[in-house]
């Protein structure tokens, strides 16, 4: 039986909240659902195998709503971007809809012949970057995720970029096979190839990391220690590695939390709700068949299909994404398992896309991010 | 002369309307600019070039009770907000 005190707040999940901007500021769209790799831990393999890409048309019609709603940047990912033929004719379809854009890609199918492309029109002048996934410092570890050579020609195509100029940043998914490797990727990225910084996220339970399980996935012993090497390498580095997800930015928030415990404090502006995650304010996602989701995380949360549901009807009023933004409006207090926890002020929630792979539902918290099992543990240990 | 000089958006910057004014985005510069309700309507008027005495004159007409010393004003600061951001720009053929 619920009692009145456990009864979370329901809201109106079909209406935006107040202040949302009438669109999004960018848009995170697959193009396609190929890639020439098979990644032990990627995401996107279910999306991949069940859908169909898009032609050229119905993107460059997609572009023009895009400009039409002003909408200023988008990230073309997959599957791997490079394996559209189309690709810089989507590209040119972007910047004449007036945007800017990024690409995710895993490197391996860039050349000096790709370097020259992007030379044509504005091709260059819009990137704001092209992010290369990196997971180890040698072949025997990246490979150990991807299929053989991945590691040797990710490697050139990252050069390629760096030494033409190219606003090139890496990505490091940690995970089982290089959790003991991140010295070792450190140097290679920061020393060696010269980058100013990388990032690093963590092999989350979906696409075919729910195949693989333990063989790619953090145990909770490796997070920890991903933990401590991350936060160890980040002060050597001068903060040149970066996380907004994943070990390094779980200890980021609680040395954060520590901080301000120690000051008094007992909460956090934007803490204390399901507050996490704020892209759905700004952005939301496509799948490579044009299907709309609030983020490309959540494919399950449909919102209609691109050139058949207007975008921006999508974006204030579909369900699914305004389920997602309502969730800063539950108090992490009346949720079961944080109604006693003395550090809800300084919680967000984690992820809704984690917790929906997880548990198959959003209003819950994420275990993995939890200060106080955190603190819990140093204590047994 | 400053007078002289015709102003016209920058055709790749886009205007998003929002409920209270638009946000001005040039995709080259990377470059953003908030405008009020009185900012869009210029921002229209705009589309074509047109001189500051052109812009002020447009002001007076669409908005009853504003002195010319104000719509100058105005009128001022829109250019000289915009023009530095290559959100607006000098049309040469003035």
């Amino acid at each position: 039986m619920i009692t009145a005190d456990q009864q979370q707040p329901i809201h109106d999940p079909v209406l935006p909240p107040t202040g949302l901007s009438l669109r999004p500021q960018s848009v995170d769209i697959s193009l396609t659902g190929r890639c020439n790799l098979q990644c032990r831990y990627c995401f996107y393999n279910d999306e991949m195998v069940a859908l169909s890409d898009l032609p050229t048309d119905r993107w460059l019609s997609f572009f023009e709503e895009l400009g039409e709603l002003a909408v200023q940047r988008v990230t073309l990912s997959g599957g791997e971007v490079f394996t559209r033929p189309d690709l810089f004719e989507l590209i040119d379809g972007v910047i004449d809809n007036k945007m800017r854009y990024s690409l995710l890609t895993n490197g391996t199918l860039i050349t000096e012949k790709t370097i020259t492309a992007f030379e044509t029109g504005k091709r260059r002048l819009r990137m704001d970057s092209i992010q290369v996934s990196i997971d180890g410092s040698c072949a025997a570890i990246h490979n150990r995720s991807r299929p053989p050579d991945s590691f040797d020609r990710a490697i050139r195509g990252l050069r390629l970029l760096k030494e033409a100029g190219f606003p090139v940043t890496v990505r490091v998914t940690v995970n089982h096979h290089n959790v003991n490797d991140l010295d070792n990727i450190a140097a290679l990225l920061l020393d060696d190839l010269g980058l100013p910084g990388f990032s690093t996220n963590e092999a989350e339970q979906m696409g075919t990391a729910r195949c693989y399980g333990q063989d790619v996935l953090l145990t909770e012993e490796e997070r920890q220690q991903a933990f401590t090497t991350l936060t160890t390498l980040s002060n050597r580095y001068n903060n040149r590695i970066s996380a907004t997800a994943g070990p390094l930015a779980m200890a980021n928030h609680f040395a954060d939390i520590e901080k301000r415990l120690a000051r008094g404090e007992t909460q956090m502006m934007g803490c204390g709700t399901l507050s996490s995650c704020g892209g759905v304010l700004t952005k939301m996602a496509i799948l490579h068949d044009g299907t709309m989701v609030p983020c490309n995380l959540l494919p399950t949360l449909t919102m209609g299909v691109i050139g058949v549901t207007p975008l921006q009807e999508a974006w204030l009023y579909h369900p699914s994404i305004n389920g997602v933004r309502q969730r800063r409006q539950i108090p992490l207090n009346s949720l079961p398992g944080c109604r006693d926890c003395d550090y809800t002020g300084f919680c967000s929630g984690g992820c809704p896309a984690s917790v929906m792979a997880k548990f198959g539902k959003l209003n819950v918290t994420d275990p993995t991010i939890c200060y106080r099992h955190y603190r819990q543990q140093g204590e047994t240990q | 002369m400053i007078q002289d000089k015709r102003y016209q958006t920058n055709p790749v910057v886009s205007c998003g309307n929002e409920e209270d004014g638009a946000v001005l985005y040039n995709p080259d510069t990377d470059n953003t600019s908030v405008i009020n309700l009185t900012g869009q309507e210029l921002w229209a008027f705009l589309k074509t070039p047109h001189t500051t005495d052109e812009i002020v004159e447009h002001l007076l007409q669409n908005y009853s009770g504003v002195s010319g010393e104000q719509a100058t004003e105005d009128t001022k600061l829109f250019i000289e907000t915009l023009v530095p951001d290559f959100l607006l720009e000098i049309n040469d053929n003035s």
